[in-house]
């Protein structure tokens, strides 16, 4: 709404992941639509197995025929539909357009290959720069990223690093080519909440200052609270909330947002007072029932949540995926 | 009913079993058949496999004997199924004897670690310098050619690697939490290695056996070769494709066709072993 | 109350070859009160598993005492040693990896029984019955299956089950909730908390949400680099934090709250040091946002400043 301009960067339409497991098909991502301005931070929160990662993984070409998954749906970035890259081309937007930075790093970093040289690479190869160069622009970022002593910590290896350092040369490596969209998923989930407050000011100073969007997945509520200026809810593969943060989180719709809000400890709750926990637990993709997913965990069910599926419905700016959704008046949906 | 199970128990309460792959039949009819004939071969009225009858030497297949004869005019197809027999009782317990050993030595090494570990490693290695089948030969050489002997010194033979195998898939279970798990509780070690560790080194031992059971009977099949197997009249394949090769250019299927019986059977022990160890893990299958 | 459980001077080394050795927990003194939780927090690598470990003598700790109900449990070998081992249980972080894959639930549950001596089998499956019910699994649905069937909450209740049924005294949860998923997240903590007043137990509660381990527990010490920092109730702990690390912590805590703006940790920049080679003085002084001279040459020591209050720091915030 406030974006900059109103076409958006990134425009998910319908998304789908279909994955075929030897207890049959299961569909990881289902129909899941957004918009991304630039500038702007989403948040995707939601908990394990949801979908989060295979989502946006799809989108950038990650997850797809090439790993054996079905993906449906339309993916505009720009306006230029991403579903229709080949490979080579891919990369090539991946490196220069879209920076990625995962949950850890050390599976994302070479090690065997010195720090400095990886974080050149991606400028070497789609800006042009000669090695010296891009070794020098290498340890301008490094320095950026917060990385004391940058010279000498270019010329180590990964696994001479902390955890939290090395997710700093990740975020390097994934901003070197000034990227558009910065996605980052579960970024400090492995780290200290010391070191991960540290790196989340790193990404949402980089962010800010270079325009850049961003989506932020993270399973942590008070991160993505902090952090992002949207939030989109997802529940067995579904989007089944979104809106801008502080309406997520002063009147949640969606009778799991609410429920996951309220099962958390407050602060300034007494010791020992006790949680209001979601009974049961996230249902198994593989075995879909018709009705609303969370339906078997949920206080307002009815016949008709059994029955159908209910729908994402935007109603003023924020969508909800609810026959009865909370705070307004009731059987306000559809 | 959808009361219980959304109280939530069990995530994958019905998984299909997983499909028996088609290309198994083969080696385990094959498997099946030697292992039966082997076992009823007195009750299905095979002539003796050590009659000889010298006018009918090295006769070809016919419909009198089925597999021709041998150099000394025995019938070959009863030589085969008896020599089963032999090749399957040192292939099966030899390796039992080398897990049973080698094992608990493997377990010991990969559960108490430090020095017991560096013991049982060296006397690995040092069984492991010995050329394994000069350490036979002299064995059956000294203790004399006998069933028991032969399979006595190729058990010994397999020791190492089975305690290999033992070791390694200890260590990785034995700094699992649920071995701590069941030291807070106070169990002693045998306890924790008999009924925490052992379940879980079943199937990969149980995998090794099959191969083991295969390179044994190819071992037979050397030591018989070299003149030191199983003592003849007894028959062994190993003992036949020696006593074939003198005759190859005139009679070869003397020593082609228990050459071949013991290739098809080494073959498909080995699909099987394959086959079984994808199938006990039981994360894997429940994927 | 009276102490249950107290730790002194306890050291846990870890050696990694060429002489050296991770500094795991250095000189830690503490103790649990019967019929308390007491939260364990810091950051990773902090040492706060070796220290729970430690305590339960897996393995025993290179120095120091580990007082249970009046007896010093490293002074304790073999068959003296396991007929106390009953008493102190441990719950794992990873509740998959914490049972056996090839033993029935059923089985899990009673090998405590079987292994302490509980020889009648009708009285053992009575047990196992009463303790699946008591933390809500469904005795007749999960009898005979195997941990893999279930999902990680499920594995949680089982692994919780485990270590109820001998009836402890004391309970070392390790991260109890952190592999799990978000939304069962508050059923294992309430289920804590329903066994913990149901069989009287104390706990040893380790997590690293914060929020977490305010709403469990009585007190709460902080460990950084492994040394304890500060221990205090965790009312005066969360409101008023004396040490500058845990002052770092709570600034660090994601609120969910967009309202709530971000708290200013005032680290130095950096990260924590090895614990192979543990900065001199106060360990913390690398990133201390106070830190003098005096904090490099002098360890400081753990004192108090306030009744039920301890902080090692030479320039504490409050008091
Ligand atoms: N390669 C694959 N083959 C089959 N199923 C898959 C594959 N990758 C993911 N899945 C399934 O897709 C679903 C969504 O997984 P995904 O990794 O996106 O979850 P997530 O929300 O990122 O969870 P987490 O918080 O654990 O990272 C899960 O049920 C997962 O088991
Ligand atoms: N078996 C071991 N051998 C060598 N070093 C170890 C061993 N176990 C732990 N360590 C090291 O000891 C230190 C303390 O580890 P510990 O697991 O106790 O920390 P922790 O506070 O539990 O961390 P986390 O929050 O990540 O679980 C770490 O530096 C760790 O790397
Ligand atoms: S659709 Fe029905 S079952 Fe689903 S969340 Fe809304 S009220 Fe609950
Ligand atoms: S002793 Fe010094 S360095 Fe350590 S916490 Fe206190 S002020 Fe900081
Ligand atoms: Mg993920
Ligand atoms: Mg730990």
């Amino acid at each position: 709404m406030n974006g900059p301009s109103n076409t958006p960067l990134l425009s998910v339409r319908n998304a789908q992941v279909n994955f075929s497991t030897a207890r049959g098909p299961l569909r990881a991502v289902d129909g899941v639509s957004f918009d991304l301005h630039a500038g702007r931070t989403l948040g995707i929160v939601g908990e394990s197995g949801s979908g989060k990662s295979v989502l946006v993984r799809s989108l950038i070409g990650l997850v797809g025929e090439s790993s054996g998954a079905g993906v449906a749906g339309q993916v505009l970035f720009e306006g230029r539909d991403l579903r229709g890259l080949s490979p080579r081309e891919f990369r090539s937007v991946l490196g220069t357009e879209i920076g990625i930075v995962f949950q850890d790093p050390m599976t994302s970093l070479n090690p065997v290959m010195k720090i400095g040289r990886q974080i050149g690479e991606g400028l070497r190869l789609n800006r042009g720069l000669d090695s010296k160069a891009a070794a020098r622009r290498a340890v301008e970022l490094l320095n950026e990223v917060g990385i004391p002593e940058p010279e000498r910590r270019a010329q180590q290896y990964p696994h001479e690093m902390s955890g939290g350092m090395r997710q700093r040369v990740a975020i390097a490596i994934a901003i070197a080519c000034a990227p558009k969209l910065l996605i980052a998923d579960e970024p400090t989930t492995a780290l200290d909440v010391t070191v991960q407050r540290q790196i989340l000011d790193l990404l949402q100073g980089e962010q800010r200052q270079r325009g850049m969007a961003m989506i932020l997945i993270t399973h942590d509520l008070g991160v993505a609270a902090g952090r992002s200026d949207d939030i989109m809810v997802m529940y067995a593969g579904r989007a089944v909330e979104t809106a801008a943060t502080r309406e997520i989180f002063r009147s949640p719709r969606m009778p799991y947002t609410e429920a996951l809000l309220r099962s958390l400890p407050r602060l300034s709750d007494a010791t020992h007072t006790r949680l209001s926990a979601i009974p049961g637990r996230p249902p198994d993709l593989a075995r879909r029932s018709g009705g609303c997913a969370f339906g078997p965990r949920c206080l307002y069910r009815t016949e008709r949540c059994d029955a159908e599926q209910p729908p994402l419905t935007m109603v003023g700016g924020r969508g909800y995926a609810c026959f009865h959704p909370r705070g307004t008046e009731p059987g306000g949906a559809a | 009913m959808s009361a219980s199970a959304a109280k939530g128990a069990v995530v994958a309460a019905t998984q299909p079993r997983r499909r028996w792959h088609w290309a198994l039949a083969l080696p385990l009819g094959w498997l099946m058949l030697v292992v039966v004939l082997a076992i009823t071969a007195d009750w299905i009225g095979l002539p003796d496999p050590s009659a000889q009858e010298l006018i009918l030497r090295r006769k070809p297949p016919s419909a009198e004997f089925l597999l021709g004869t041998d150099n000394l005019g025995r019938d070959m197809l009863s030589r085969v199924i008896y020599g089963a027999r032999t090749s399957l009782i040192v292939g099966i317990c030899a390796p039992i004897l080398g897990l049973l050993v080698g094992g608990a030595i493997g377990m010991s090494a990969g559960y108490f670690r430090g020095k017991v570990d560096m013991l049982a490693v060296g006397f690995i290695d040092i069984l492991l310098a010995f050329p394994s089948l000069v350490l036979a030969l002299t064995f059956t050489a000294y203790l004399g050619q006998s069933l028991f002997n032969v399979t006595l010194a190729l058990g010994i033979l397999s020791i190492p690697a089975a305690a290999r195998v033992a070791r390694a898939n200890t260590l990785a279970w034995a700094n699992r939490d649920f071995v701590l798990a069941a030291r807070t509780i106070g169990a002693s070690d045998w306890r924790i290695l008999t009924r925490e560790i052992l379940p879980n080194l079943l199937p990969p031992m149980f995998a090794f056996w099959l191969v083991a059971i295969s390179v044994i009977i190819v071992a037979e099949g050397a030591l018989s070769f070299l003149g030191l197997g199983i003592p003849a009249p007894q028959p062994s394949w190993g003992g036949m494709i020696a006593d074939g090769r003198e005759a190859l250019d005139v009679a070869p299927h003397t020593a082609l066709i228990p050459a071949a019986v013991m290739f098809a059977t080494v073959l498909s022990l080995n699909f099987v072993g394959d086959m079984v160890r994808n199938m006990v893990d039981p994360r894997r299958s429940a994927l | 109350m009276s102490d249950l459980l107290a730790i002194r001077n306890l050291v846990v080394e870890y050696p990694v070859g060429g002489g050296r050795h991770v500094h795991a927990v250095s000189d830690v003194t503490l103790s649990v009160k019967q019929g308390e939780t007491l939260g364990l927090v810091g950051e990773s690598g902090s040492g706060k598993s070796s220290l729970a470990r430690a305590l339960l003598q897996l393995p025993p700790p290179k120095a120091g005492a580990v007082v249970f109900d009046g007896q010093d449990l490293t002074q304790m070998r073999g068959q003296a040693l396991r007929a106390m081992r009953p008493r102190l249980q441990m719950i794992f972080q990873d509740p998959i990896a914490s049972l056996n894959p090839r033993r029935k639930v059923a089985e899990i549950i009673a090998e405590p029984l079987i292994v302490s001596g509980v020889s009648d089998a009708a009285e053992r499956t009575r047990r196992v019955r009463a303790v699946m019910e008591a933390v809500g699994l469904d005795p007749d649905l999960v009898w005979n299956r195997r941990p893999h069937e279930f999902s990680g909450g499920q594995c949680q209740r089982i692994a919780i089950a485990r270590a109820l049924v001998l009836e402890p005294s004391l309970i070392v949860c390790d991260e109890p909730v952190s592999a799990l998923d978000v939304s069962i997240r508050a059923q294992i903590v309430n289920l804590l908390e329903d066994m913990k007043a149901r069989f009287g137990l104390t706990l040893l509660f380790i997590a690293h949400d914060l929020a977490v381990v305010k709403s469990v527990s009585d007190r709460v010490a902080v460990m950084y680099l492994g040394r304890l920092c500060e221990v205090a109730d965790s009312d005066s702990l969360f409101a008023t934090p004396a040490h500058p690390y845990t002052a770092a912590l709570m600034a660090a805590i994601p609120v969910p709250d967009p309202d709530v703006p971000l708290g200013d940790t005032k680290l130095k920049p950096g990260d924590p040091p090895s614990p192979l080679d543990p900065p001199s003085g106060c360990r913390f002084r690398t990133r201390c946002p106070h830190a003098q001279p005096r904090c490099t040459d002098e360890v400081p020591p753990l004192r108090q400043i306030a009744p039920g209050r301890e902080v090692a720091c030479h320039f504490p915030l409050v008091g």
